[in-house]
């Protein structure tokens, strides 16, 4: 019951401006009925009144581009310089504020088009009409813009963004309507990276020392599937030590001359007072040998410290990362083969 | 129906057989070669130090069974000859049969038994030994050598013709080196036996020995 009561609140709030809006519509085509029933002052009176900044009734842009339209269709009509004239001023008011109004030459006269032909040619405007999103697939697909001069200008079209290089996309003579396609593709020939671009139409009047601006703004995306993140460099904790610390060597002598300490003193302190010490000939042997082994084992790890087993299983470890990377680039590569660009018209500036 | 059983039962024993030795054969290593030894033998009786000194040939071998168990053989013999006027030549002849259990890298405990023979010209005598120790290994990074300091006590000796002796040990040092399948060993040991006193007399006997070994490593690598 509630939300009942507040869509009755809501339809009695919106009713005012819709019934303004579809007063003008009425107005509108019953001007439209009165011109093309060739009662052209009843209709002029209906045509200004919409334009009228009096009117009571909310007029919208297109509404009022009509409504000029019709007040230079109108005038145009009517014999004399002076009308010819307002027709021409008219249809100027309706061009600035809708490049793209034409007069269907099938339902206008000749004088109508001739007054709205110099129109144009007193007006100059660059206009690019809102293009419709698309997915592309690299190389394939295309969007399509409608540019426009309102008459003979340069014209050049391009899109650019302030991540990517642009791409020229026209740049040459053109009066009227014309079609202009962008692939998504930069000018090295890349796809366009994601993000918001721009693409600028400028004009150069052949026929007025005028130039005109107009930017659209498309948004770029790129749809593919995941790509997997590539594993991590190998930190100390992942790799062996490839080398002794130098305390090793020390630690090898000090085992040679324990080990020789050990010989002497068991010859030394383990027999019997009354047999006498041992042979010390017997035990200065392993002991010569102890110390010829931890000097030679000393000198040998403060030169060659490496330890090649442990660099080869770090070599293997790096490059089975290698292989590892290698094969999720080219998964990754695949994929990225295989992206779409989605395309999309937004509206306001650079982000 | 009982004979299929039979026939299933021993083929799966077989199978099991040659499952387990397989893998037994993976964790054995052996090694061995021949030794020299230069030995000393002193003994004192009351009638000064006699003493007699030679040289010993013979073998050794090792039996790794995985990276704890070790069982260690020793046969060697020689001729003594006296170098005192005290004393006589002999000819000594000994086995060795020790198990090592490697409880860390770097310590082995171990029990064995050992036999020895001194003959002279008028009499034999026998000398049999348990034997109870441990070994320190000090391995020198690289693994190719480890110093090894060993002690041992000697629990329970015989000897024919003579009372226990009443205390006996042994003591050991040396180096093993290993190069490729190649081994080389130096080592010195002494063994003191104090007997009791009899008639007034305490007899001492003492054998050292240094010895060199070289031999062969097959099977696994060197233990850690």
């Amino acid at each position: 019951m509630r939300r009942f009561a507040a869509f009755i609140a809501l339809l009695l709030a919106l009713a005012p401006p819709l019934a303004a809006q579809s007063n003008t519509a009425e107005m509108l085509q019953r001007a439209r009925r009165l011109y093309e029933n060739l009662e052209v002052e009843q209709a002029l009176v209906l045509l200004r009144q919409i334009i009228s900044p009096s009117s009571p009734y909310v007029v919208s842009p297109d509404q009022r581009v009509e409504a000029f339209k019709y007040l230079g269709a109108s005038l145009a009509l009517q014999p004399g310089p002076a009308k010819r004239d307002s027709a021409v001023t008219y249809f100027r008011a309706a061009i600035e504020r809708d490049p793209f109004v034409d007069l269907d030459p099938q339902s206008f006269s000749a004088a109508q088009l001739a007054a709205f032909a110099d129109a144009r040619n007193r007006t100059f405007a660059v206009a690019l009409r809102p293009f419709r999103g698309d997915t592309l697939a690299p190389g394939s697909g295309q969007i399509t813009l409608m540019a426009l001069t309102t008459h003979r200008a340069q014209l050049r079209v391009e899109v650019r963004s302030a991540a990517a290089a642009g791409r020229v996309l026209y740049d040459g003579e053109n009066e009227g309507l014309r079609e202009v396609r962008w692939d998504g593709l930069l000018a090295d020939g890349s796809l366009a990276p994601p993000g918001r671009y721009q693409i600028d139409a400028i004009g150069a009047s052949r026929l007025l020392q005028l130039t005109d601006t107009i930017t659209v703004y498309a948004d770029v995306s790129h749809l593919h599937a995941p790509l997997e993140d590539t594993l991590p460099p190998l930190g100390g904790a992942d790799l062996l030590p490839e080398q002794y610390p130098t305390s090793v060597a020390t630690g090898n002598l000090l085992k040679g001359l324990g080990v020789a300490a050990g010989a002497l003193l068991i010859q030394a302190l383990l027999p019997s007072g009354t047999l006498g010490s041992g042979n010390a000939l017997l035990s200065g042997g392993v002991a010569g040998a102890g110390v010829v082994t931890g000097f030679v084992s000393f000198q040998l790890r403060q030169h060659h410290r490496g330890i090649p087993a442990n660099m080869a299983e770090n070599a293997r470890r790096r490059a089975a990362r290698e292989a590892a990377n290698a094969a999720i680039r080219q998964r990754n590569d695949e994929k990225l083969r295989q992206t779409r660009l989605v395309i999309a018209p937004a509206t306001g500036g650079a982000r | 129906m009982n004979g299929r059983t039979a026939l299933g039962r021993a083929l799966l024993a077989g199978a099991l057989v040659v499952v387990g030795s397989g893998r037994l054969a993976a964790q054995l290593a052996v090694e061995g070669g021949p030794l020299v030894a230069l030995s000393e033998h002193r003994v004192g009786a009351g009638n000064g130090v006699e003493q007699s000194s030679g040289t010993l040939i013979g073998g050794e071998g090792r039996l790794l069974v995985g990276p704890h168990f070790e069982l260690f053989l020793h046969a060697a013999g020689g001729k003594l000859s006296a170098d005192s006027a005290s004393a006589d030549d002999e000819d000594l002849g000994e086995v060795l049969a020790r198990v090592s259990v490697i409880t860390v890298p770097w310590l082995a405990l171990d029990a064995g038994v050992s036999s020895r023979s001194l003959t002279t010209t008028v009499a034999r005598q026998r000398w049999s030994a348990l034997r109870l120790g441990g070994e320190l290994r000090l391995a020198f990074v690289g693994g190719g050598v480890t110093g090894v300091l060993r002690g041992e006590v000697l629990p329970s000796v015989t000897v024919s013709g003579l009372a226990k002796p009443s205390r006996a040990y042994a003591a050991g040092a040396g180096f093993e080196y290993q190069i490729g399948l190649f081994t080389l060993g130096l080592r010195y040991e002494l063994e003191r036996y104090d007997f009791p006193v009899a008639a007034g007399v305490a007899r001492r006997e003492q054998l050292s020995t240094i010895t060199a070994q070289a031999g062969l490593r097959l099977g696994r690598g060197p233990a850690s």
